[in-house]
């Protein structure tokens, strides 16, 4: 009996396994039977025309309305990110069926994984970077033929930015997401309450600070300055300055040695930061803060970060994204206080440094200014064309205007109101219930209009309007972008770049926060040249010789 | 003297085997489709090596991809040895393995050889069971925890020695204290896990042959140097054997938990290089390359093992053959 029991319980495990590593068994794929798989299969699988000779709208498609789509992590778990009112909203107002998956949030190789094992989603959003992998890779289905016939989407960007979705044979391979406004997402926070310390104790050699006036900048002589008074400030084991376990690169202080972005124009050819004329004095600049003890690197992700040495008064600036701000700030707020509506006016920010003799000079400050679009929207290759017709058409219906709007920052009166033509968030529970994660939601945006609306998200806390509104002063006229956010795919670029940004961080990090070596930027470049680096600014280069918007690209010129 | 006839031990056939207990063979069949499945079939993932990264996301499938990839011998070999990183790779992670072993290995059996001598049943127990508790904690939360307890700024074991006059040692971003850190926390994981294999394998041990030693005088050293340990001795040569096996893996995770450019130059194994071609070596990831270190490790570890194997024959007349 009890071999019988055995016997059959290794037979039923054996059978399990077995079952458990089997291939799909096509029940979760939406597609019916024998339709042919493969978007290059669409445009003979779809009518040629809509019969009456003229131009075809989505309409006209036969659609698949059941959709997967794989977004970026949000935190929160896969079925509460499907039961957000604006999951359900846009069920409703698409008429679409769709389900959302989420990023495993520490596997960024699962949407490897969609595209290798062909796994059914119908859209999947992907940084730019992985966009061009992609395309190159002829993993995606092309979809110039919905765009082309869509009653929302192709209107609601600009012919730049779908250039940018375009593969060498011209078809359009994405759905942008763009930075809907020029902006810089960092800035320096520091201790206002210590400056004016300093200067309450130094009538004669005042520190300007940092205001609408200077255009929220400092020189570097007196950020320095300000630097070594922090000494004396910042609690036992602090620093005057802190600076996180990630980049070696601060972009408020690069833009005071005359970087302005990763790659600028200089005499006609883009330069990569390192090979820029300013760089070496950036290094020996940081290298001398750090070697003087004005300066903590957080060396392991492990060590404590700059955000929590300034909320503890262990460090008196920081490099700070404008949605840390509330974070730094909410430390000092009493209990039971609206943390939302709360600043503590102790924490102020900067937009960048500048050189000494442009100190106070407010037409004179220039600031990094974000990627144009970040993110696409892409639709497999394995999908049928009833599959991609429904997906490029679910984008479409979320662009419809009163439904982005209502995508993007909710309804008037509930969770945004309009004052002097500007949007603001109505602060509460209602508008973070609702509102938190609006913007996982979006595939594409109406440029012009999500442009006002975005700078609503950048109000949500008050905290965060603050810093935002300061780094971000007189943007359209300090802001520079990096061409090289518009390059289409590139192969050498592709191959390369990642190897060498990342190999020369290391340098840099070892150049920079290490007391026992002195700022080396022949060790800099020697790297940047060991790592294919000349070869990528050749094909950088190669492609910006070509490029028709090169002159109107940056309005903002270098100092 | 000529062996009596009762005396030799005949082994049945495969056949007779087969129908006496053929039905506990059943029981294999769970582990052999694991194997297979799991260890043989990917083994054909191995011709990536020697092909040009396949296409493995815009192919129809991914074994189309790689089926369909260009042939190109060892040319991804000759990429990978001839860049110096490589090189350096292998030599930590020989240098990396090998501290681990001469100074991990043997504490496991000091260790249980301890725990068997002691008389408290419930101090034992407790020991055993605070021991290999930290088995169980992954990696980032072990090196989270040794980081904290050795940052420069404010780790207890700087702020101790800064308290008795020593200077603060970077412990975890210096290329002379990384490797150190890596023993240490790897003790501090692993020893207590390890020390049950021995514990169970003295507990196996005939117990009259402990009782004759007693009997004949024996003291507790030599009870331990002329019982215990050569009872214990097959057990110590496979887990020697399997540790030989696995030295192209100095600690993968461990690593990586703690890494940081500033100890590149020790702390860089084979195993973070790998990642870094996969991850970093370009936008697309470099499968063929790091299948080609993944096959290099794998063969270099089968040697190994069988080296390890023919020297333990030779030296304690025991092996896994």
């Amino acid at each position: 009996m009890k071999k019988a029991i055995a016997m059959l319980l290794t037979a039923a495990m054996s059978v399990t396994l077995l079952a458990g590593c089997g291939g799909d068994d096509g029940s979760s794929t939406p597609s019916s039977g024998g339709a042919p798989t493969g978007a290059q299969d669409s445009k003979e699988s779809t009518p040629a025309d809509d019969g009456q000779g003229g131009n075809k709208t989505l309409a006209d498609y036969e659609k698949e309305t059941n959709l997967r789509v794989f977004v970026i992590n949000s935190g929160i778990t896969d079925e509460e990110f499907n039961n957000q009112d604006i999951a359900k909203l846009i069920g409703e107002k698409t008429g679409y069926n769709v389900s959302y998956v989420q990023a495993p949030a520490a596997d960024p190789q699962a949407k490897n994984n969609i595209f290798m094992l062909k796994e059914d989603y119908q859209i999947v959003n992907v940084t730019k970077d992985e966009f061009y992998v992609l395309m190159m890779q002829g993993a995606l289905a092309p979809i110039t033929e919905y765009v082309e016939a869509s009653t929302n989407l192709k209107g609601a960007m600009t012919d730049l930015v779908w250039d940018s979705a375009r593969g060498s044979d011209g078809e359009i391979y994405g759905i942008p997401y763009c930075q809907p406004k020029n902006v810089t997402a960092n800035g320096l926070a520091y201790r206002v309450d210590w400056l004016n310390d300093y200067n309450a104790e130094n009538p004669d050699a005042q520190i300007p600070v940092p205001s609408e006036e200077n255009g929220y900048s400092m020189c570097i002589s007196d950020f320095q300055k300000m630097l070594e008074y922090f000494k004396g400030k910042v609690a036992s084991g602090g620093y005057p300055m802190a600076v996180r376990n990630t980049s070696a690169l601060i972009n408020p202080i690069l833009a005071a040695f005359d970087v302005y972005q990763e790659w600028v124009d200089i005499d006609g050819k883009l330069t990569y930061f390192v090979e820029q004329p300013g760089f070496e004095e950036y290094g020996k600049f940081i290298d001398n803060l750090y070697d003087t003890d004005l300066l903590y690197y957080a060396k392991t992700p492990q060590d404590t970060n700059d955000i929590t040495m300034m909320q503890d008064g262990r460090a008196g600036v920081c490099l700070a994204n404008h949605w840390e701000a509330l974070n730094i700030e909410k430390v000092s707020a009493p209990e039971g206080a609206d943390i939302n509506a709360y600043t503590d006016d102790n924490f102020g920010y900067m937009a960048a440094l500048v050189p000494d003799e442009y100190k106070g000079d407010a037409s004179a400050v220039r600031v990094f200014s974000s990627q144009y679009v970040d993110q696409y929207g892409v639709i497999p290759v394995h999908n049928t064309a009833q599959q991609v017709a429904g997906a490029v058409d679910f984008v479409d219906k979320k662009l419809d205007k009163d439904l982005f709007l209502e995508l993007s920052i909710g309804v008037e009166g509930d969770t945004f109101e309009i004052r002097d033509g500007e949007y603001y968030p109505i602060l509460g529970a209602e508008h973070f219930d609702k509102m938190t994660y609006a913007d996982k939601f979006l595939n594409g945006t109406i440029m012009e209009d999500y442009s006002k609306y975005w700078l609503a998200r950048a109000r949500k806390s008050q905290a965060q309007e603050k810093i935002f509104f300061t780094i971000n002063y007189n943007i359209d006229n300090t802001g520079i972008k990096s061409p090289v956010t518009m390059m289409p795919p590139n192969d050498v670029y592709n191959e390369y770049w990642s190897k060498v940004n990342s190999e020369l961080n290391a340098t840099l990090i070892l150049n920079l926060f290490d007391k026992a070596t002195t700022y080396d930027q022949s060790a800099v470049i020697a790297t940047w040249e060991r790592f294919n680096g000349p070869d990528v600014a050749e094909a950088v280069n190669e492609w910006y010789a070509t490029w028709s918007s090169k002159d109107d690209f940056n309005t903002v010129k270098p100092r | 003297m000529k062996k009596q006839k009762s005396d030799v031990v005949i082994k049945p056939s495969f056949g007779k085997q087969m129908k006496q207990y053929g039905n506990l063979f059943l029981f294999y069949i769970p582990a052999i489709v694991l194997v297979v499945i799991f260890s043989y079939i990917p083994m054909a993932g191995i011709i990536m090596a020697f092909k040009k990264n396949p296409n493995l996301l815009g192919s129809s499938s991914a074994i189309q991809g790689i089926l369909d990839a260009d042939w190109i011998g060892f040319k991804n070999f000759e990429k990978i040895f001839t860049d110096p990183d490589i090189i350096s790779a292998l030599r930590n992670t020989l240098i990396i393995s090998m501290q681990k072993i001469v100074i991990l290995f043997p504490i496991p059996i000091v260790m249980a050889i301890c725990i068997n001598e002691m008389r408290g049943k419930i101090v034992k127990k407790s020991l055993q069971a605070v021991m290999y508790i930290p088995h169980f904690l992954s990696w980032i939360t072990v090196s989270g925890i040794f980081i904290t307890l050795l940052s420069y700024d404010t780790g207890i074991v700087n702020n101790l020695m800064q308290f008795f006059g020593f200077d603060r040692i970077p412990f975890v971003t210096s290329n002379d204290t990384f490797r150190g850190v890596l023993v240490v926390s790897a003790a501090w994981a692993y020893l207590g896990w390890n020390t049950i294999v021995y514990v169970s394998a003295i507990t196996a041990l005939d117990r009259d042959l402990i009782e004759a030693a007693k009997i004949d005088g024996a003291s507790k050293w030599q009870q331990i140097i002329h019982v215990t340990l050569p009872g214990i001795l097959p057990t110590i040569a496979v887990m020697f054997i399997l540790r030989i096996g696995g030295i192209m893996d100095a600690g993968y995770d461990q690593v990586l938990a703690m890494y940081s450019p500033y100890i590149k130059e020790s702390g860089d194994i084979l195993g973070t290089y790998t990642f870094r071609l996969v991850k970093e070596a370009g936008l697309l990831p470099q499968y063929a390359l790091s299948t080609a270190v993944g096959l290099f490790n794998s063969v270099v570890g089968l040697v190994l093992v069988l080296s390890g194997n023919f020297i333990s024959r030779r030296l304690f007349k025991r092996g896994l053959w």
